[in-house]
């Protein structure tokens, strides 16, 4: 069994009207590299900002480590917080931003010169002790805030949209970084991002959040193989959407008279649904082939070029629908040209509906 | 852009600064080269003038222990006006960052509520205050603190008071202006790693916003030095500040050039102080080149 690192419990947080966590209970385990996800505005960094004391929820508990630390402020928990912007102290050196903590926890200046050694050796960043941070690129700020977090060794580091102001290249370095930094020092990750790419490449396990609550905490991969409901759905990766109703458990028909096999679910008959599928999940068929029990004549419309992928629109010749399909340039056998007809499908497997 | 259509457009923008450079160069700079002028001619009695060089209105006032001591007091009083006023205005400027929404209005109108009224009608209101038959004293002799009514007028701490209610305002929100620059993040930063409250405060936001002390400080300074109305208003012949001294050099002694020269010796060591604060500033202010 996994010991619990952070735990919530009817979380509440209200600003005057504006309910910006709604009851949300959740666990988060020893070790994990956890991660919020969700739009903008829907309560993320508030989540964050209370697991680590920085602001108190108005209803409900959190303990941390199995020690209930509902109303202890920032500065008595063992937590650290790296802030989207970085907020590293302007006025001293990089040295004496990773010291500040162990300033405070009494350590000889020996031990905290090797600390803010060790801790710059560990983020690629030795030898900059005495740099301001004006004097540091973007990237390197960000390593020096995770080293002044790191520094005071805390069971939870919770950060804070940390490489949202950097750029594509340095994103994916550090994220590659984060990793294995999560790897090395062993202790629990609390990560709150909007980008979806992010979560699904580094956690191990996922919260959805939207308007205040959580929709769906699990792994990568069920979040994106089975999203439990619509917006799951539509927030992670991207999906061709048609609206219509389920006239059989594995019968769907589109409003356009489009019939589609979908796998059998609890959805009472005759009942509204959006169907799903993402677009990677949708083929270009070879007529020799077996053809799966979903296929279609399609026509194209337009083909966009994304380097190693490319994206078509189609259109259905039959009932009018439009769907977008992503195919690997090397799986391409022949030029595929706009308002040439084509044979496109899918496993019913690879669906869902909601009910909406 | 080139170098030489910045420069250009540049010039461009510092036309319309043309009005205000004649104005000041008229009306402030002229003067004031004036004065110089006439602090080195000699004087005559019953104020005429003998335009002759000479430096001995500043050799006298110099050599003369009467104005040295002035001069002196007026120092004291500068620092008595700014060690009062930085801290209780630093905590001041500090409520209005924190504070939002109705909060920080009310405490805004509060702050600049006196600047709509007269400096003098102002000061008058301090000597009803203050005065042996104002409330203050009332109060007092009602709650027995006081056998009989208490004069608070044309003390030193009166003229304190009266600065510092004059000086406060500005240097609040000079304070302030430059705590909205910094990033409120900063402090929760600073608890986040383990500091207290007092710890966060000193340093974080104090070394941070040094240069509004600094620069807001030094107004409360340069005022409070040559004051004039306060300690005419507030004081008696021992509070005057040189200002105050050059004031009646000219007009009830109708000495020119000393006067004159009393206002240079003024303007000389305000710009001295200046000096060394830009000098101070330099130094802490690296950081702000983010
Ligand atoms: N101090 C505050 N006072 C009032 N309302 C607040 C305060 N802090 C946050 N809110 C509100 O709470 C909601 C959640 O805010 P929060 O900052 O947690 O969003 P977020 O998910 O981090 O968004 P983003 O991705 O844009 O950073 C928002 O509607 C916001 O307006
Ligand atoms: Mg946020």
């Amino acid at each position: 069994m996994k010991k619990t690192a952070v735990h919530l419990q009817n979380l509440t947080k209200k600003f005057n009207e504006v309910t910006a966590l709604d009851n949300i209970t959740l666990e988060i385990f020893n070790r994990d590299f956890f991660f919020l996800l969700g739009p903008s505005g829907c309560g993320k960094t508030t989540l964050l900002k209370i697991i680590g004391g920085l602001e108190f929820p108005s209803e409900g508990s959190i303990s941390i480590l199995d020690k209930d630390v509902t109303r202890l402020r920032a500065n008595k928990r063992n937590t650290s917080m790296v802030f989207q912007e970085w907020a590293l102290f302007p006025h001293m050196s990089v040295y004496d931003n990773i010291a500040f903590g162990l300033k405070k926890r009494k350590f000889d200046k020996k031990t905290i010169t090797r600390k803010v050694d060790e801790l710059l050796e560990l983020l690629h960043m030795a030898g900059y002790q005495n740099r301001m941070p004006f004097e540091l690129s973007g990237g390197q700020q960000q390593r020096v805030a995770i080293a002044r977090s790191l520094a005071i060794e805390p069971e939870v580091l919770l950060l804070d949209e940390p490489l949202s102001n950097l750029d594509l290249a340095l994103r994916q370095q550090m994220r590659v970084e984060l990793v294995r930094l999560h790897k090395e020092i062993n202790k629990t990750f609390v990560y709150v991002t909007h980008d979806q790419t992010e979560a699904l490449s580094m956690a191990n396990r996922i919260a959805v959040m939207n308007m205040g609550v959580v929709v769906q905490l699990d792994s990568p991969e069920t979040i994106y193989k089975k999203p439990k409901n619509e917006y799951v759905a539509k927030f992670i990766g991207e999906a061709n959407e048609i609206k219509g109703t389920i006239v059989k458990p594995n019968l769907f028909v589109a409003d356009s008279g489009l019939q589609i096999k979908v796998p059998e679910q609890d959805i009472p008959t005759d009942s509204r649904v959006l169907f799903v599928v993402r677009p990677e999940e949708v083929h270009l068929l070879n007529q020799e082939e077996e053809l799966p029990e979903n296929h279609f004549r399609a026509r194209v419309d337009t083909v966009s070029y994304f380097g190693r992928q490319l994206r078509f629109y189609v259109q259905l010749v039959d009932t009018g629908n439009i769907f977008f399909i992503d195919i690997f340039s090397t799986q391409l056998k022949a030029d595929i040209h706009p308002n040439q007809e084509v044979l496109i499908g899918w496993k019913p497997s690879q669906t869902f509906c909601f009910q909406g | 852009m080139t170098a030489r259509t910045r420069k250009k457009s540049s010039l461009k923008y510092l036309l319309p600064a043309i009005p205000l450079c004649v104005f000041t160069l008229c009306f402030f700079l002229f003067p004031i080269l004036l004065m110089v002028k006439y602090s080195l001619h000699h004087s005559l009695p019953y104020g005429e003038i003998e335009r002759i060089f000479t430096l001995e209105n500043y050799i006298n006032f110099f050599t003369d222990i009467y104005y040295i001591k002035v001069l002196i007091k007026s120092f004291l009083l500068g620092l008595a006006v700014s060690v009062v006023t930085i801290p209780l205005g630093y905590i001041v400027a500090y409520a209005l960052w924190q504070s939002r929404g109705l909060k920080r209005k009310i405490l805004y109108i509060c702050i600049l509520f006196p600047l709509f009224t007269n400096l003098v009608v102002r000061l008058y209101g301090w000597r009803i205050i203050l005065s042996p038959a104002g409330p203050i004293s009332n109060f007092l002799q009602k709650t027995g603190l006081a056998e009989e009514s208490v004069n608070m007028l044309f003390t030193w701490p009166t003229i304190v008071l009266g600065l510092f209610s004059e000086c406060a305002p500005y240097y609040i929100l000079i304070l302030f202006s430059v705590l909205t620059l910094i990033n409120p993040r900063y402090i929760d930063a600073a608890f986040d790693l383990g500091a207290t409250r007092l710890e966060a405060f000193f340093k974080v936001i104090w070394p941070l916003s040094l240069s509004g002390v600094i620069s807001g400080g030094l107004i409360v300074y340069i005022w409070a030095f040559g004051a004039f109305a306060t300690p005419t208003i507030l004081g008696n012949a021992k509070h005057w500040t040189l200002a105050v001294h050059a004031e009646r050099q000219i007009l009830s002694l109708r000495d020119w050039p000393y006067g004159s020269a009393f206002g240079i010796i003024i303007l000389l060591f305000t710009l001295l102080i200046v000096f060394l604060q830009t000098k101070l500033l330099k130094r802490k202010q690296i950081y702000r080149e983010i």
